[in-house]
């Protein structure tokens, strides 16, 4: 196993005191994340290892987590985000990209090691590549739902994973500028 | 054979070397100047992108006209200690339902995902977006300021539609995910 380069990602997710029950502040969810993305430079046929830790804070209720690797991608004006399985965009490094543990449950106080494997296809084309790695908190099936019409809130981080297959070229096609005022919006 | 025994000799002669040398150097103490006194240890801390955010475990709407909206309690959302890479860098907060429509007692009918939507509050260091509920996209709630070291409201109001077909009381839940991402560069 080639271990050529080991880029590290760490965020901490901290729960609230209570993750379900509607109505009061204190029930709120907190977390703290790292939002830094994941870029590899790498070879065709190299397999590459990087870790992701996500922690509890102290007196944090045990939660249970859900780990995910997907493509994901914008909406044109940036205010809808798409996940999906790997595979769903022709650039994605999705099914490269393997997670251990794919579930897990912290307790407050605990941290969580996730090991990421990277494994370029040996027949993989240069150029840029991307998928998710996503978090997801998961309900707890011992938690007892609210009385009555609501909805309940858990929480989602996703971390960008890029892979740079060299050599590559870096640009744009440029396929349209509106000018509104003093601002001009190009679409490529 | 011979080599090994002069080493055995050298050892006892070193350390009477030493014992000369500490002796004189106790009779004429002084204080010699280091050729090179700038020695100095770099200490380095890696800064991740982060951010502390808090959402709102949950709302509840009571329903007391089906054929009417239903209007939450506000709810409350703060992201601070905002850390990321660039000036230009902002965080945008956005939900997405985990299922199409609410579970309702016997399976009867509900509200869709759809039926939820949220009002552009006023935010603080953010600029709030109203929009529509969606269990296949994460829709925007707000961009946090380029630049800010955090942003907040306290009146994110969530809006139930009408549904005059709902014909049963009870327990109608969805579960909604709150994402945060890092956008721009």
């Amino acid at each position: 196993m080639h271990i050529l380069r080991a880029v590290r990602g760490s965020f901490v997710f901290a729960a609230g005191a209570a993750l379900f029950l509607a109505g009061s502040a204190a029930d709120a969810v907190t977390f703290n994340a790292s939002f830094a993305p994941i870029k590899i430079a790498a070879k065709p046929g190299q397999v590459l290892t990087t870790n992701y830790r996500l922690a509890l804070d102290d007196g944090d209720p045990r939660t249970h987590f859900k780990v995910e690797v997907q493509d994901w991608w914008r909406s044109e004006d940036g205010r809808q985000s798409f996940y999906a399985p790997a595979g769903s965009i022709s650039r994605s490094c999705g099914h490269w990209v393997s997670a251990n543990p794919m579930e897990a449950t912290v307790s407050g106080g605990q941290a969580l090691q996730i090991r990421l494997t990277v494994s370029i296809p040996q027949d993989v084309q240069p150029g840029g590549y991307w998928c998710a790695l996503s978090v997801d908190e998961m309900p707890d099936p011992l938690d007892i739902a609210p009385e009555g019409v609501g909805v309940r809130f858990l929480a989602s981080v996703s971390t960008g994973v890029y892979v740079y297959i060299d050599p590559v070229e870096r640009g744009a096609d440029v396929l349209d500028i509106e000018v509104d005022g003093a601002q001009a919006t190009a679409r490529s | 054979m011979q080599r090994q025994i002069l080493s055995f000799f050298k050892a006892p002669a070193l350390a009477a070397g030493a014992i000369v040398l500490l002796a004189c150097s106790a009779s004429a103490q002084t204080t010699v100047t280091l050729p090179d006194t700038s020695q100095t240890t770099v200490l380095t801390a890696v800064v991740n992108e982060q951010a502390r955010v808090t959402f709102p475990s949950g709302v509840t709407f009571t329903v007391s006209d089906i054929t009417g909206s239903t209007i939450a309690s506000p709810a409350a959302v703060t992201i601070s200690n905002i850390v990321l890479a660039t000036a230009t860098k902002q965080l945008k907060v956005s939900v997405q339902a985990d299922a199409a429509a609410f579970t309702a007692p016997g399976g009867s009918t509900t509200w869709s995902a759809g039926d939820v939507t949220w009002s552009a509050a006023t935010w603080t260091s953010a600029s709030g977006s109203a929009g529509t509920l969606s269990n296949s996209a994460y829709n925007a709630v707000a961009t946090c300021a380029a630049d800010a070291a955090s942003c907040s409201t306290t009146g994110l109001v969530f809006t139930l539609g009408a549904k005059p077909t709902v014909q049963r009381s009870g327990n109608h839940q969805l579960t909604v995910r709150w994402k945060v991402e890092a956008i721009g560069s």
